[in-house]
């Protein structure tokens, strides 16, 4: 076999779309003659050339891909006889065509490809073991082309990813410059750990967290912002544990597979771009402008005395501006290909100070080292650096629009003297003058990262694939936070110094081997055996500096230091294997289990099984079909289900009892933790059943994408209270049950087709109902939610579990002695009617979605006009309004709901009375919103030399349709918490942008 | 072929190479001990009695000073949180799920159970030399005894013991009293069997902190609640009153009450009520403890006048004294009044505290004229009550002095306390059946 890989011919083409490299294999032995088949590829819509179109000879690794004028040219030396040449590209429908190597070397196919709507036949390689089209899947998975990426005004791809995943719920948590991001697929699968899912960028495991270095008010990055968005071709998403078994223990959340951009055989491309954007807050709360204010508090004492009012917001949000820069050379023989790209963003947030600055540079280089094995390397290196300012305020209080709400707005927040006056109403407490916040504190956060990976391909013998990843993944964050001595914060007068930094390491080994043949003519069999073994290491130091000296700004001049530091260490390993039978191209089974053993489960549940059971059925396939296919083209019926597991929600020691460090002077001792550790730690378990259809009208037209799921997480981990009298106060333990039930579905339409405009449209919407129960005792609180967030038996996580309004049997308000609004208590005294005893609280919220959608409009006018519009929406949830209850109540009122106390509306006191009544703070957050917008036009001006200059000009989250009253119901202040949802305390809204583009590429 | 063969063998190598740092499991855990590394070694142990007092001296004297001090009107809660408002409204507007509440009883649990654990693990453990022993088991009775003394202040029943394993039993204050007085006694026992020795002094307690007279003190006190009046005599008397003992703070481990009172520096959560919270006609004007105790303006939260706290609470690092030797005074005069004992005796121990303008170790001084009141049983009782509520102002027992001498009570009178008892707490009510009714007030 040797000889033939001297033989040296550049048959090989390297083919772009898969992971696996396919390489020409002579079978020299029955080698009789040599055929070339050429011929061209064109767009059948535009009769356009189309380059990149993979060629290849049925059931051989014999392929090529067309260049850019659509040509191509296959060398063979296959035996004569008959061949099925098959051309499939993405976004395209596949076209078979029959060859015949006979008496003539030269043959030559020309082929016409149409787009294809439904994208049933793209090919996926996330949760198989090799490359396969989606027909072949029992399970939904969703793709996202790059192209979708383009023109958009993210910063970063789960942003980009919002509203165009059925069955994904993306909610941008801060409209900070790199605000955080939670992704959450068909709902919540756990309440401890992260919900987010597990994201794979060119087979790496990258690390996703959000770690809250700095107390920003509980806004914190995921770090997922550092990938480029610019430079990703694709993004595959697996939804359901039935898809994600083959990830095991990491998969409960879905998968989210990126894959970046690679060079392609030719003279090198050159693509740059810019971008301008500006950005502004969309709506500012209505503030108290009511000149008068009462002299004191005391409910009887209605004496007012005049004040001047002002709108602290105006100091606060500011017009923002930002510029991205993006540069990328690719191109490559047929060996080696290569794609280089550098990046760098600069954007400022709509709170004054704040800035979110992405330098990024990515290589990656192909390179087929003979007939049977390529590698490929990949590198990315990232410095993001932002300018923070606190808001929010769920530990810390010295945020500036915490500041801000907490203020009664009659002070002027201007400094004297370079004095900053305290904005709170009265001496007993101090809060932030929120212009302090912006002009004196300093508050940075700096991530330096590197993300790479070695990919060795082999394929010894046809079918046969072997391959290997070595992923390596790590980023160093570094977070300071300075506040200067003498100042108003509510308690660090004597001054604060904080830093922290954490250095997260991930490498992973992955070794899968497929092997696909066929058993029968009607038969496909692929077998596929991998295995991984993952490394998870943090190190994190965080020092702490009060009682500061003057002007400098590190922990060294303060009076008094804390420092803390913490390791953990994660080791997992899996062995999987999958087998999958195609029957005669139209019934394909696939089953699969995995072992995954990990260092943080506890000993007796060292190994944990994760099976799946899939089935596809191509219904229109069959025979019997062909009388109906003309109105139903294809119609495939899905099933599956599947088993993952959820390890993050574990922490690296959590099976032990702890001791911790403490010390007196000169005498250092340890205490037992008020955590008692749990020797037989498992992880959650996901089983899910999923069944869908897709099918396609109108000639492929129209298509139609249905999934309905169920998943049952069992051993719930729930941070546990433990009597006390145990002497710990709290463990994790598997104890809990989560459902998640739903639906999505995905309606994508071309309307218009036609030489030169076309129009597609494609319409999201996913439903999801989550239900959490054997919560020990039926309640447990969670952190981060100002106790006000609970797990209760029969309501869906994140359920707002407060007091609410006593009432009459009449519903209306029972108002106390004094005509006061007055929260429920657990009697009634049965004299008065009055409420009696301590304050009873029940679930008064949910703040998760009935459901989600979206609606995309996609327009393109010849071959350089394009229009792009997606509105999104989110209907039937809760906001638990916290901003307002504070700015509305008597002892702050900076906004207009207090006015009406100070009129006289209603009596004095109202406000105060309704603070304690959380029932009274909850509002419907249901939104749509004008998400994205943007048009683009192609020139081709004579100075380029005919190459071409993209302009551009977008627009996003210009509109937001809602009753809300706060500023965004989107923003969530506990950050990407996975139980504390919807929750508004003062969280920076996110801003509408507007963004004007060039691109250049040659 | 060969080739092929031979790659793959290097790639098996060469992947067993990197997942060699995969494959160890049993990783430990580098930033705190274990409980099997603690409770089996000498260090461990002799770490674990520096961390039982250091935890009852932080978490637990916040929780033992402060939310009994707001109950028994020592302090005002002036933060808006739910459960510092919950505390400071009292009554049936205390909930059994506030959070002060919680803490309470669950820090005193966790010392309970550390001292548990010192107290059934060291014995077993070879290396330590017999005054050390004895010096790390009484130093174990003396917390076990103080947290079961403070959950009886607080609880009209409360366990004896902590498990992991079974629901505890509650049994009743008077029961509860009793196991504290045992631990003590048991402690002092140890230390007369066996004097500790330089080396416990050395790495347990430090030169501040006093065990035996803490023991005698402690075990003056809570028999004189008990009723255990020539106990609590005797013990007072073993006091020696030149002596102090201290618990003491750095910036790693912060004086609890000045950090939850500050509001510079600290969490401004509480603040001292005027007076020491006393009403008019208990409140002697010129009564030097005031300075002492209290400085600042007087400003008036929600119609009542507060001040700001100095004393033992003024910075992050002074010293809080374990007991005050004016305490063993006030200790005896009751016991005596109470005991049907001379009340000249009483009288003169009272004016002791009165009079006192030099001399106290830690500078407690009232620098009051003598007692001029008639002297009955009943006025002299008054005024012991009146003496400890300057005297030992936030030392956790105003509420249960103002029960034990019969102040007017909640609901109807609020004045001196808003409280009886507390509810128990709910995260103990869930998982324990054997939880009692709660107080109705």
């Amino acid at each position: 076999m040797r000889k033939i890989y001297f033989r040296g011919w550049a048959w090989f083409k390297f083919t772009l779309l898969c992971l696996f490299l396919v390489s020409l294999l002579n079978q020299e032995v029955f080698a009789q003659a040599r055929y070339t088949i050429s011929g061209t590829v064109t767009d059948a819509r535009t009769k356009s050339p189309l380059p990149g179109v993979v060629v290849r000879i049925q059931n051989t690794n014999t392929a090529t891909a067309t260049d850019a004028n659509g040509s191509y040219s296959l060398a063979t030396t296959q035996p004569a006889g008959t061949y099925r040449l098959v051309f499939s590209l993405i976004g395209f429908k596949p076209e078979t065509r029959e060859v015949v190597l006979g008496a003539s070397e030269n043959v030559t196919v020309n082929v016409l490809l149409s787009e294809d709507i439904v994208g049933l036949d793209e090919v996926v390689v996330t949760g198989t073991s090799v490359a396969t089209s989606k027909k072949q899947l029992g399970n939904a998975i969703s793709t996202v082309s790059g192209d979708v990426l383009e023109n958009n005004i993210v910063t970063s791809v789960d942003q980009a990813l919002a509203g165009k995943v059925a069955g994904a719920q993306i909610t941008q948590n801060s409209g900070n410059p790199a605000g955080g991001i939670s992704v959450r697929l068909r709902g919540t699968s756990t309440v401890v750990g992260s919900g987010d899912p597990l994201y794979i960028v060119d087979g790496v495991i990258i690390n996703n967290n959000s770690p809250e270095l700095i107390d920003l008010g509980g806004y914190a990055q995921n770090r997922l912002v550092d990938i480029n968005p610019n430079d990703i071709e694709r993004i595959e998403i697996i939804k359901g544990a039935a898809a994600a078994a083959i990830y095991g223990s990491r998969a409960s959340n879905g998968v989210v597979q990126i894959f970046t951009k690679r060079g392609k055989e030719g003279k090198p491309k050159v693509t740059a771009s810019t971008q301008f954007r500006i950005s502004e807050v969309r709506k500012t709360l209505e503030y108290n402008d009511y000149p008068f204010r009462f002299v004191n508090t005391l409910p009887g004492d209605l004496t007012q005395e005049p004040v001047q009012r002002y709108d602290y917001q105006d100091e606060v949000f500011r017009t923002a501006f930002g510029t991205e820069n993006n540069l990328s050379v690719s191109g490559g023989s047929a060996n080696t290909q290569y794609f280089l790209s550098a990046s760098f963003l600069r954007n400022q947030g709509i709170i004054d100070e704040t800035q979110f600055t992405r330098g990024s540079a990515r290589v990656r280089l192909d390179q087929t080292l003979n007939d049977w094995m390529s590698v490929s390397f990949g590198a990315n290196y990232v410095l993001s650096t932002s300018e923070e300012i606190p808001n929010g305020g769920l530990n810390e209080a010295y945020g500036a629009l915490t500041g801000f709400i907490f203020s009664n707005n009659f002070i002027n927040p201007e400094p004297v003297n370079g004095v900053y006056p305290s904005t709170a109403p009265t001496n007993i407490l101090r809060r932030t003058n929120p212009l302090e916040a912006i002009d004196r504190f300093d508050f940075q956060q700096r991530t330096n990262r590197f993300i790479g990976d070695l990919q060795l391909t082999l394929t010894p013998i046809n079918n046969l694939n072997i391959n290997y990843v070595l992923g390596y993944d790590n980023a160093t964050q570094i977070a300071t936070g300075f506040i200067p001595v003498g100042n108003t914060t509510p308690s660090y007068n004597a001054g604060y110094s904080r830093r922290a930094d954490l250095t997260s390491y991930r490498l992973n080994n992955d070794l899968n081997i497929s092997y696909r043949t066929m058993l029968a003519d009607w038969l496909e069999s692929t077998t596929g055996v991998g295995a991984t073994a993952q490394v998870e290491k943090n190190y994190s130091t965080a020092i702490n500096a009060t009682q500061l000296g003057p002007i400098a700004r590190t922990v060294n001049t303060g009076a008094n230091i804390i420092g803390s530091e913490g390791r953990s260490d994660i080791n997992i390993l899996g062995f999987f294997a999958q087998q999958t039978l195609g029957f005669g191209d139209r019934l394909f089974l696939t089953g699969a289990g995995r072992y995954d053993v990990s260092s943080v489960f506890g000993r007796d549940n060292r190994w944990q099984f994760y099976p799946k059971l899939s089935a596809s059925y191509l219904i229109s396939n069959e025979s019997f079909w062909e009388g109906i296919s003309s109105i139903i083209p294809i119609l495939k019926l899905r099933a599956s289900y599947g088993q993952a597991g959820n390890l993050t929600a574990i922490p690296a020691y959590g099976r032990y009892t702890n001791y911790n460090p403490v010390a007196l002077p000169g005498l250092p001792g340890v205490i037992s933790s008020t955590q008692l550790g749990n020797e037989g730690i498992k992880p959650e378990r996901q089983v899910e059943t999923e069944v869908g259809a897709d099918m396609s009208f109108l000639d492929g037209r129209l298509g139609l994408e249905f999934t309905y799921y169920n998943k049952d997480v069992e051993d719930l981990l729930l941070f546990i209270n433990l009597t006390p009298s145990t002497g710990f106060v709290n463990q994790y333990a598997n104890v809990g049950t989560m459902t998640n039930k739903g639906v999505e579905l995905m309606l994508t339409g071309a309307p218009i087709q036609k030489e030169r405009v076309k129009w597609t449209s494609t319409l999201i919407y996913s439903r999801n109902k989550n239900e959490l129960n054997d919560i020990p005792g039926g309640v447990v609180t969670f952190p981060g939610g100002f106790g006000q967030v609970a797990a209760v038996n029969g309501y869906p996580i994140g359920a707002f579990y407060s007091t609410y309004f006593a009432r009459n049997p009449d519903g209306s308000l029972l108002l106390n002695p004094n005509g006061l609004p007055q929260a429920e208590r657990v009697g009634r005294n049965p004299e008065t009617g009055q409420p009696t005893g301590a304050t009873r609280p029940k679930v008064i919220g949910d703040p998760n979605p009935d459901w989600t959608g979206s609606f995309i409009n996609e327009v393109t006018i010849g071959g350089n006009f394009s229009f792009r519009a997606q509105i999104d929406a989110a209907y039937g949830f809760d906001v638990f309004n916290f901003t307002r209850r504070v700015g509305e109540r008597d002892l702050y009122g900076g906004l207009s709901g207090y006015e009406p106390e100070l009129r006289g509306e209603v009596p004095k006191g109202t406000s105060a009375a309704l603070f304690g009544i959380f029932e009274n703070y909850i509002e419907d957050g249901s939104y749509i919103k004008l998400r994205e917008i943007s048009v683009a036009y192609t020139l081709t001006p004579a100075f380029l030399g005919g190459n071409n200059l993209r302009l551009t000009l977008a627009g996003r989250n210009l509109l937001s349709i809602d009753d809300y009253s706060g500023y965004d119901p989107e923003v969530n202040a506990a950050g990407q918490t996975n139980a504390v949802r919807g929750f508004d305390f003062v969280e920076v809204p996110i801003p509408r942008t507007y963004a004007l583009g060039v691109q250049v590429s040659f | 072929m060969k080739n092929i063969t031979s790659f793959i063998k290097t790639g098996v190598l060469a992947g067993c190479l990197l997942l060699t740092s995969s494959c160890e499991l049993d990783l430990p855990n580098p930033n705190a001990a274990s409980d099997l590394e603690v409770l089996s070694s000498r260090e461990g142990i002799i770490a674990l009695s520096v961390g039982v007092r250091q935890f009852y001296s932080t978490a637990g004297l916040e929780a033992a000073y402060l939310y009994p001090g707001v109950t028994g009107r020592e302090l005002k809660g002036v933060a808006t949180f739910t459960n510092v408002l919950e505390l400071e409204a009292g009554g049936t507007a205390l909930p059994s799920f506030n959070g002060n509440i919680l803490s309470l009883w669950s820090r005193m649990q966790r010392t309970m159970s550390m001292s548990d654990q010192i107290l059934t693990n060291a014995p077993n453990i070879s290396g330590i030399s017999d005054g050390t022993l004895s010096g790390i088991l009484a130093h174990a009775h003396l917390f076990k005894g103080m947290a079961l003394g403070t959950l009886a202040l607080a609880f009209e029943q409360a366990n004896t013991e902590t498990s992991i394993t079974e629901n505890i039993m509650f049994r009743p204050r008077a029961e509860v009293l009793e196991a504290a007085i045992s631990n003590f006694n048991q402690g002092i026992a140890l230390l007369d069997a066996t004097p500790v020795s330089a080396e416990f002094t050395t790495l347990v307690t430090g030169n501040a902190f006093d065990l035996k007279n803490s023991l005698y003190a402690m075990n003056a006190r809570y028999n004189l609640f008990a009723g255990n009046y020539d106990a609590a005599i005797t013990n007072a008397d073993l006091v020696n009153l030149s002596a102090t003992s201290e618990y003491v703070y750095s910036t790693q481990s912060v004086n609890p009450i000045f950090n939850t009172t500050n509001l510079e520096v600290g969490l401004g959560y509480f603040r001292p009520r005027d007076n020491f919270g006393l009403p008019q006609e208990l409140f002697e004007e010129g009564d030097a403890r005031e300075d002492f105790y209290l400085t600042g303006q007087t400003d008036i939260v929600n119609g009542d006048p507060v001040r700001t706290l100095q004393g033992f609470f003024d910075t992050q690092t002074t010293e809080i004294p374990v007991y005050l030797p004016d305490e063993m005074k006030l200790i005896k005069a009751e016991a005596i009044l109470r005991s049907g004992g001379s009340l000249e005796e009483a009288l003169n121990l009272i004016n002791e505290v009165r009079t006192q303008t030099t001399g106290d170790p830690f500078g407690v001084h009232a620098a009051l004229p003598p007692y001029s009141g008639p002297v009955t049983r009943d006025a002299l009782l008054l005024e012991v009550y009146k003496q400890r509520a300057a005297e030992l102002y936030l030392t956790g027992q105003k509420w249960e002095d103002s029960r034990r001498f019969g102040r007017p009570a909640p609901p109807e009178n609020t004045a001196e306390r808003n409280r009886n008892f507390y509810p128990y707490p709910d995260q103990e009510r869930l998982n324990n059946p054997n939880t009692p009714t709660d107080p109705v007030i």
